[in-house]
C-alpha cells in the first residue's frame, strides 16, 4: 500500500462552502515535514537537502497528481520548508515539478519557455560541479533532452540571493524544427502538471520566505531599543510592522487560493490564473519594509534580511517567467 | 481551503425562502435610488414600499430573537453584503435594523434585556433603526478618555455627555450608549445603556454634512440629565450591575461588523472595477488609445487585490462563526479593504478624470465614499496598531 493510500484522508463529502482550514489531504505530509522544517532551520545546504529528501516526495507526487492534489501539497510543503530555510527548500524541491509531469526519471529539471517559445530558462539553486543536473526543455507540445543541436546556450552565474545558483538559457532560431531538437511528445495534462507544480512550488517558497521576513522584522523590532524603549513601541515602526503582516496575509491567502483552486477537477482558475504583477508588488513591499525595519542591520550580511530580500527578488522573477510560460500563447517545442 | 460564495447564496436561498425576497428586493431597488440617497443624504421614501420592511428591520439580528436567516452567520452577512455592495457600498450602511447596536446587547445584556431590545424591531411596518454610540468629540478610540458619565441617583442613572459620528443617529429609535460610572477608573468603569429616542434629555444635535456615505446620517447626539432606570444598563440584573466593563461589548460590535463592512467595501470595489471595464469596452476611457490596454491590466491587478481582500473578510467571518478570536482578522480585513478602495478610487479618477469630477457619476461618488471607509468603525491607523500589537505575540 502506498503512502497516499495509507495516509491521505478523503475530502469531506458535504463540506462547508467557506472553510479556511488546510486541505485534509496535505495534513499527513505536513505533519511529517514539520520536524524536518525545524531541523533544517540552522544547518547548511547539503545536510538540509538530505533531510528534505527523506520526505520521498518524488514518489508521492505523481500519485497525487492524478487526484490534482499535487500542487496543493507542494505549495504547503514549500511554504513550511521555505520559511525554515529557503535555499535548502528550493534545492530540495526544485526537481519535483518534473516528477509531477512524469518526465523520465533521468531528467532532474525542466527548462520552461518564454512567451515566444524560442527561449528556455532553467533556474538552478545550486550547481554541483561534481554532479551537474540533467536538464530538458519543456513546452506545451513536447519535451526535448539536453544537450540538443541547433540551440544557443548561455549561463549566468551568481544568481541573486543564491551564492551557488545559476541561470541557464537556451534559444533557437524559428527555422529549427522540433524534429531537429529531438522533441518527444508530452501530453497536455503533463505540461499543465509541470507548470502548475512549478507555480505552486514558487508560490509556496515565496509565502514561506515572506513569512520569515515578517517574523524576523517583528523579532528585531521587539529587541532593538531606541529612545529608551523597543522600536516596536514607536508608532511609525508599529504601522510599518502592521503593513508587513497585512501584506503577508494578503499574499498568503491570494496564493493559497490560486493554488487550491486547481484541486477540484474542472474548477476555474488554478495557479496559472494568478496575477504575477500583484504577487510581485506584495512580495516587494514585504521585503522592502522588513529590511527597513532593521535599517542598517537589514542591509548588511549577518541577519537574514539582506539574503531574503535578494532571494525574494529572484523568486518573483522566476514566478513571472513561469506565469509567462503558462500563457496559452507559448508555442513550441 | 474552500471558498465558494455562490454555494453560500444557494444555501441561503434553499434554507431561507422567507428572507430571500428581501435580498432580491435590495438588489433590485437599491441601484435606482443610490444617487438620490447620496444627493439628499436620506433614503428616499419611495424605497420602503418596494422592500419587505419588516424583514429589513431584522437584518443582522440573531435568528433566536427574530432576525432573518439571511444574515444568521458572519459568513452569510459577508457574502450577502458583498453582493449588495457591488451595487452601492454606501447606502446599505444606512439601512434599518439594530446594526452595530446588536452585538453589545448580545454580549452584555441579560436574556430579558435581549428579548426586550430586539422586540423593538419585530412586526413593524415602518423602518426601525438602532444605533451604537461610543465616540465622543474629544476622543474616539481612547476608552479611558470617555467623558459621558452615568451618575447613580437612587435606582436610576443620570446620563450626561455628547456622542458624535453616530451612524443613523439622526433617525435611530434606540441607541446603545457607552458611558463611564467614574472617569477616574478608566475602561473598568464603562457601562452600556439602552436609551430610547423619546427619553427626556436625549437630543439629536445635528446630522453631519458628509463628503460621502451621505445616506448613513452620521449624527451628534447629546444627553442632558437623561434619567434611565437601572434596567437600561446592559447586564444589570435588577439587583446589581455587571462586574465587567462594557468595552468588551464594543469590541464584540467591531468583530461582528468589520467583516461585514469589509465585504461591503470589497463589493463596492468589484462593482467599480466592472463599471470601469465596461467604460473601457465602450470607448469611454479618457486615455490615449495606447494606454487603454495598460488600464485594463491595472484593473486586472485590482481584481487580484480585491481577491485578497475578499478572503481576509471571509476568513474573519469564518473565524467569528467558529467562535475563535476574530479581532485581529477583522482588523486585517478592514484595513486592507479600505486601503484597496482608496487606491482604486484614485486610480479610477486618473483613468476617467472627467467622470471623477462630474457630480452624480459613479466614479465621482466612489471617490468620496471610499475615503470614509478608512475612517469609520476604526481608522486605518487604529487597525494597524491593533494588528502590530497582535503579531508581537
Amino acid at each position: 500500500m502506498s503512502f497516499v493510500e495509507t495516509h491521505v484522508t478523503s475530502l469531506d463529502s458535504s463540506p462547508s462552502p467557506v472553510d479556511f482550514r488546510c486541505a485534509p489531504v496535505v495534513e499527513p505530509f505536513l505533519g511529517a515535514a514539520r520536524p524536518i522544517a525545524s531541523a533544517i532551520r540552522d544547518i547548511g545546504g547539503a545536510e538540509a537537502v538530505s533531510h528534505i529528501q527523506q520526505l520521498e516526495l518524488a514518489s508521492v507526487l505523481p500519485e497525487l497528481e492524478r487526484r490534482a492534489d499535487a500542487p496543493v501539497l507542494l505549495f504547503h510543503l514549500a511554504e513550511l520548508l521555505g520559511h525554515a530555510n529557503l535555499a535548502a527548500a528550493w534545492q530540495g524541491l526544485s526537481g519535483i515539478p518534473a516528477r509531477a509531469a512524469e518526465l523520465p526519471a533521468s531528467v532532474d529539471l525542466a527548462a520552461l519557455p518564454d512567451a515566444t517559445g524560442t527561449r528556455w530558462t532553467a533556474w538552478l539553486p545550486v550547481v554541483d560541479a561534481a554532479r551537474p543536473p540533467s536538464l530538458a526543455l519543456a513546452g506545451p507540445r513536447g519535451w526535448a533532452p539536453l544537450p540538443a543541436q541547433g540551440l544557443t546556450h548561455s549561463r549566468v552565474s551568481g544568481l541573486l540571493g543564491f551564492a551557488r545558483g545559476e541561470v541557464l538559457t537556451w534559444s533557437t532560431e524559428p527555422s529549427v524544427t522540433p524534429e531537429e531538437l529531438g522533441v518527444q511528445s508530452l501530453a497536455p495534462e503533463s505540461w499543465s502538471a509541470l507548470v502548475r507544480a512549478q507555480l505552486a512550488l514558487l508560490s509556496g517558497l515565496l509565502v514561506g520566505a515572506t513569512r520569515r521576513l515578517v517574523d524576523e522584522a517583528y523579532a528585531y523590532a521587539k529587541t532593538r531599543q531606541s529612545a529608551g524603549k523597543s522600536i516596536n513601541q514607536h508608532q511609525a515602526v508599529a504601522l510599518r510592522l502592521a503593513d508587513l503582516a497585512l501584506h503577508q496575509e494578503a499574499l498568503s491567502l491570494y496564493l493559497t487560493a490560486r493554488v487550491e483552486e486547481c484541486r477540484p477537477p474542472g474548477m476555474r482558475g488554478g495557479p496559472e490564473s494568478l496575477s504575477a504583477g500583484y504577487v510581485v508588488e506584495l512580495a516587494f513591499r514585504i521585503a522592502r519594509d522588513a529590511v527597513q525595519t532593521a535599517a542598517g542591520h537589514g542591509y548588511v550580511e549577518g541577519l537574514p534580511f539582506r539574503r531574503l530580500f535578494e532571494q525574494v527578488r529572484t523568486l518573483t522573477v522566476m514566478l513571472q517567467g513561469t506565469k509567462a510560460a503558462a500563457e496559452p500563447v507559448s508555442p513550441v517545442p | 481551503m474552500r471558498i465558494d460564495p455562490e454555494a453560500v447564496l444557494e444555501e441561503i436561498r434553499r434554507d431561507d425562502p422567507e428572507s430571500w425576497p428581501l435580498f432580491e428586493a435590495m438588489q433590485r431597488h437599491i441601484p435606482p435610488i443610490a444617487a438620490r440617497a447620496d444627493a439628499d443624504a436620506e433614503i428616499p421614501p419611495e424605497f420602503w414600499p418596494l422592500v419587505p420592511v419588516d424583514l429589513q428591520n431584522r437584518v443582522n439580528m440573531p435568528p433566536q430573537y427574530g432576525g432573518v436567516v439571511l444574515t444568521a452567520t458572519a459568513v452569510r452577512r459577508a457574502v450577502v453584503f458583498e453582493r449588495i455592495g457591488r451595487l452601492c457600498p454606501a447606502l446599505p450602511i444606512g439601512l434599518p435594523g439594530p446594526g452595530l447596536s446588536a452585538p453589545p446587547v448580545l454580549a452584555l445584556g441579560t436574556e430579558e434585556q435581549k428579548v426586550a431590545y430586539f422586540n423593538r424591531f419585530l412586526g413593524q411596518t415602518r423602518p426601525v433603526w438602532g444605533a451604537f454610540a461610543i465616540t465622543e468629540p474629544q476622543g474616539g478610540s481612547d476608552a479611558a478618555a470617555m467623558r459621558t458619565v452615568a451618575t447613580r441617583d437612587g435606582t436610576d442613572y443620570v446620563l450626561n455627555g455628547t456622542k458624535c459620528f453616530i451612524t443613523s443617529g439622526g433617525r435611530a429609535d434606540v441607541v446603545v450608549v457607552f458611558a463611564s460610572l467614574d472617569p477616574n477608573k478608566g475602561r473598568f468603569a464603562i457601562r452600556a445603556f439602552v436609551v430610547p429616542r423619546d427619553t427626556p434629555g436625549f437630543a439629536v444635535d445635528r446630522c453631519e454634512d458628509m463628503m460621502g456615505l451621505r445616506a448613513s446620517q452620521l449624527a451628534t447626539l447629546s444627553f442632558t440629565d437623561c434619567r434611565l432606570p437601572a434596567s437600561s444598563m446592559l447586564g444589570h440584573t435588577g439587583k446589581r450591575g455587571p462586574h465587567v466593563d462594557a468595552f468588551t461589548g464594543a469590541q464584540a460590535s467591531w468583530d461582528y461588523m468589520r467583516p461585514v463592512l469589509s465585504s461591503l467595501i470589497n463589493g463596492g470595489c468589484l462593482g467599480m472595477v466592472e463599471y470601469a471595464e465596461q467604460c473601457l469596452a465602450e470607448g469611454e476611457a479618457e486615455l490615449p488609445r495606447a494606454k487603454v490596454e495598460q488600464a485594463r491590466e491595472e484593473l486586472g491587478v485590482f481584481r487580484a487585490r480585491i481577491s485578497s481582500s475578499q478572503m481576509l473578510a471571509l476568513r474573519a467571518a469564518w473565524k467569528f462563526d467558529a467562535g475563535g478570536r476574530a479581532s485581529t482578522d477583522a482588523s486585517l480585513a478592514k484595513a486592507f479593504a479600505s486601503t484597496v478602495s482608496m487606491e482604486l478610487a484614485h486610480k479610477l479618477a486618473a483613468m476617467f478624470p472627467v467622470k471623477a469630477a462630474t457630480a452624480g457619476d459613479r466614479i465621482e461618488k466612489f471617490y468620496r465614499d471610499a475615503k470614509a471607509f478608512d475612517i469609520l468603525e476604526g481608522t486605518g491607523d487604529m487597525q494597524r496598531l491593533m494588528i502590530a500589537r497582535a503579531y508581537e505575540h
